[in-house]
C-alpha cells in the first residue's frame, strides 16, 4: 500500500514538473490505492483542462467503510442488553415463579378431581 | 394503569415504518385494540408496559446545540446536513460481524454529510453511523460504549472515491473518544439510580393514542427504576 503510495507520487511529480513547461499548474492528490493530477492551462488562446488518474490493476472504488471497536472482556461478562427474542427465559419476572405456577396449576387439578369425585358419588346418591 | 402498545414494522425483524397504538387498561382486564387496515407490515411486537416506567426520547434528548457543535467540530470538510437520528438495529443487521443473540438491540447514532470535491469529480453525500451497546450490569447500573462505525455515500467518482474514503475510514472511527467520553459523563450522572429493567421502545414511547415512526431512525430509552 504505502509502495503504490510512493510510486504514484513519484510518477505524478516527474509530470508535474513535464507540465510546468507549458505552464500549466496542477496539483496532486494521493490515497492508498489510486492517485490523480489534475490542472489547467492556456495555450495559442484556448484554454485546457488535464486529469492523471493512476490506480492499482483491478481497483473498485469503494464508497462504504465500516468497523467494530475491540469491547473490553468486562463488559461482555456484564453486558444484558436489550433484545428482541422470545422472552419465555425472563417467566421468573412475573408475579411468581414456573416453578410456583405449576405448584398452583398442580394442586388445582388435584382438588377437581375431588370435585369431580364428589360430583359423581352425589349424583349416584338415591 | 399499565399500558398496552402494539407495534407494526413495515421489514421484518421489527424494522423500517412503524405504525403504533398504545392503550391504558385497568390491571387483569382487557386492552381493546382495533386496527382498521394495518397495510403492508412484515413484523410486529406487543409489550405491556409498567407505571413506574420512565422513558427518554433520544432523538430529542441528542438534538441539541451542545451536542450537534460537538460532532460538527469533529466533521472536517464534511458538513453534516441532517438532524442526528437514533433508531434501533438488530445485532444481525450491523454492518460488520458481530457475535451474539441476532435480535439484541444496538441504538444507530446516524447523521448525513456532504463532502465538496474539486471540478473534476462529483461531490459526495452519505451518511455516518455510529453503533452503541446499552446494557445494564447485574447491580442494575446503565452502561454503554460505542461498539463500531459506518459510511456509506454516493457520489465522488470518477477520480476522487479513494481520497474521500480513505479520510472518512481515518476519521469516523477517528471521532469514537470523544463521543465515548460524553456518553461516559452522561452514564457517570446515572450511575447513582439502579434499574431492574432496560428496553427500547419506537419513536417518542408514547403512552396513549396511535400514530406513525420509523424505528430505523427514532426510538425512546425506556428504564424501570429499582
Amino acid at each position: 500500500m504505502e509502495n503504490s503510495s510512493n510510486l504514484f507520487d513519484d510518477i505524478l511529480k516527474k509530470l508535474q514538473e513535464s507540465l510546468r513547461e507549458f505552464n500549466c499548474k496542477s496539483e496532486i492528490k494521493v490515497s492508498d490505492k489510486e492517485a490523480m493530477l489534475y490542472g489547467k492551462f492556456k495555450q495559442y488562446m484556448e484554454k485546457y483542462n488535464i486529469v492523471i488518474h493512476i490506480t492499482q490493476e483491478g481497483y473498485t472504488p469503494v464508497t462504504a467503510g465500516s468497523g467494530k471497536i475491540k469491547a473490553k472482556v468486562e463488559e461482555y461478562q456484564r453486558i444484558s442488553m436489550p433484545n428482541l427474542n422470545t422472552q419465555s427465559f425472563t417467566a421468573q419476572r412475573a408475579n411468581c415463579s414456573q416453578e410456583q405456577q405449576l405448584e398452583l396449576k398442580n394442586k388445582f387439578m388435584r382438588e377437581a378431581v375431588e370435585i369431580g369425585n364428589e360430583f359423581l358419588r352425589k349424583m349416584n346418591t338415591p | 394503569m399499565p399500558t398496552l402498545s402494539n407495534y407494526w414494522f413495515k421489514d421484518t425483524d421489527f424494522r423500517g415504518d412503524t405504525t403504533f397504538l398504545s392503550i391504558q387498561h385497568p390491571a387483569g382486564g382487557w386492552a381493546w385494540i382495533n386496527w382498521s387496515n394495518i397495510g403492508d407490515k412484515h413484523s410486529t411486537l406487543t409489550w405491556e408496559r409498567e407505571d413506574s416506567e420512565v422513558t427518554y426520547d433520544l432523538v430529542s434528548l441528542l438534538n441539541t446545540p451542545l451536542v450537534l457543535n460537538l460532532i460538527d467540530s469533529n466533521l472536517g470538510e464534511a458538513q453534516r446536513t441532517s438532524d442526528l437520528r437514533v433508531g434501533w438495529v438488530p445485532r444481525k443487521y450491523l454492518p460488520y460481524a458481530s457475535s451474539g443473540g441476532a435480535l439484541d438491540l444496538f441504538l444507530r447514532l446516524s447523521f448525513n454529510f456532504h463532502i465538496s470535491t474539486p471540478w473534476y469529480c462529483s461531490d459526495a453525500d452519505g451518511h455516518i453511523d455510529y453503533i452503541i451497546a446499552c446494557y445494564l450490569d447485574s447491580a442494575g447500573h446503565v452502561g454503554a460504549y460505542v461498539d463500531g462505525w459506518a459510511y456509506q455515500y454516493n457520489g465522488g467518482g470518477p477520480f476522487c472515491t479513494g481520497e474521500i474514503s480513505s479520510r472518512l475510514s481515518s476519521a469516523v472511527p477517528g471521532a469514537i473518544g470523544t463521543l465515548q467520553q460524553q456518553l461516559n459523563l452522561f452514564l457517570e450522572l446515572l450511575g447513582r439510580r439502579q434499574f431492574d429493567m432496560l428496553y427500547y421502545l419506537p419513536g417518542s414511547a408514547e403512552r396513549s393514542g396511535s400514530g406513525t415512526t420509523n424505528v430505523n431512525d427514532r426510538v425512546s430509552l425506556a428504564l424501570l427504576p429499582r
